[in-house]
């Protein structure tokens, strides 16, 4: 049988270490290696690459279960508003779309500021943040937007709680 | 020398699907709004799907986030997903697509897009990895993000998940022969970035 030459070899090896080829290709694929160092060098470097990258798995931090199931309870008060609830158990997202409320709050003030949750998640609702680009987006208001928006006296905060402006 | 031994969750295609999917029963309570049935869902994807998003963030406040989006996904679209594929690959389809555009709004707002350090270098305590290094990890995971988002999803679903060509090619949505070639062109970049690394951490055996 006619052996493989070095560079199909080299072309199939990915698949082949992945058990992703034909059995008959496979074997061809292990004469060749057995005949030749530099091709079986190269097949050792892609099990390194294989092995490090499997390495860099990682399991979910703790806690974060009970913080998507509190999120999703939230979600479920009210449907229509899922971005709310992102923010609800969000906080990253959350001082982002705070930030980001604050400038639609400041562009188109309300009379009666949000007192209950419902209210609250009718106010991020008027921001409709569909994809993450928008959120990214709301994100690049910058750090001092979100410093404002986290602190006590933060605008939106203070909306939020219901106090008045 | 023979292939490293697989973790149990990679021991090919047919195991690493079957043996941890959510029945039919969690699926249908699901789809009727139950939570029990999604901190299930929880428990049998939770470190799956954050594996993924971390090695695609690399950044584990990021990867906590897109776990969460992805699984409120999960339960606000319950309904949507039909039987038709298994549910893993839905839910990671969810995960790829959250990922892949998030990795992508990243590198365009920062050309360079290099976790920091502090990110990656304290993951939360993880028994099976004690023994890797965190810093191995870490450079890893830093060199990914030098590999175009495409590459480094397949390359990281196929590595961290297991899954197979096909699985790959119905979860990102493309024929198995771009598959195919986005893993080797992946691990010749990655290569590259290793050898260049000259980081004796990432140096084999
Ligand atoms: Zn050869």
């Amino acid at each position: 049988m006619s052996t493989m030459d070095c560079l199909t070899t080299q072309k199939l090896l990915s698949a082949m270490l992945d058990g992703e080829l034909p059995s008959d290709l496979t074997r061809s694929v292990e004469r060749h290696l057995n005949q030749c160092s530099r091709c079986t060098e190269e097949a050792e470097e892609l099990r390194f690459l294989s092995a490090i990258v499997r390495e860099a798995g990682t399991r979910a931090p703790v806690g974060l279960g009970a913080r998507i199931s509190c999120s999703a309870r939230d979600t479920q008060q009210s449907p229509a508003s899922w971005t709310a609830a992102l923010a609800a158990a969000w906080p990253r997202a959350a001082a982002v779309l705070v930030g980001a409320a604050s400038v639609a709050l400041i562009s188109f003030p309300l009379r009666s500021a949000p007192s209950s949750p419902v209210e609250t998640r009718t106010t991020f609702n008027l921001l409709a943040f569909e994809s993450q680009a928008e959120l990214d987006l709301a994100g690049s208001f910058g750090e001092d937007f979100q410093a404002l928006a986290r602190r006590p006296e933060g605008l939106l905060l203070h909306i939020l709680s219901g106090g008045e402006r | 020398m023979s292939p490293q031994p697989p973790r149990a969750r990679r021991t090919g295609a047919e195991e690493s699907t079957t043996s941890s999917e959510a029945s039919e029963d969690v699926l249908d309570r699901l789809r009727a709004g139950d939570i029990a049935a999604l901190d299930e869902i929880y428990r049998v994807y939770g470190d799956r799907i954050f594996g993924v998003c971390f090695g695609i963030l690399a950044n584990r406040a990021d990867a906590e986030d897109a776990t969460q989006e992805v699984f409120l996904r999960a339960f606000q679209q319950a309904v949507k997903f039909s039987g038709k594929s298994r549910y893993s690959t839905w839910l990671l389809r969810l995960a790829a697509n959250h990922t892949l555009n998030f990795a992508k709004a990243v590198k365009r707002r920062k050309r360079v897009s290099r976790a920091l350090p502090e990110d990656v270098a304290s993951p939360a305590p993880d028994p099976d990895h004690a023994v890797i290094g965190r810093e191995r990890r870490a450079a890893v995971v830093r060199l990914l993000q030098e590999l175009p988002p495409e590459q480094r999803l397949t390359l990281v679903l196929r590595e961290i998940e297991g899954l197979s060509y096909f699985e790959l090619s119905e979860v990102l949505g493309v024929p198995v022969g771009t598959v195919t070639s986005r893993l080797i062109r992946g691990r010749e970049k990655l290569r590259a970035l290793v050898t260049d690394s000259e980081s004796d951490l990432l140096a084999p055996g």
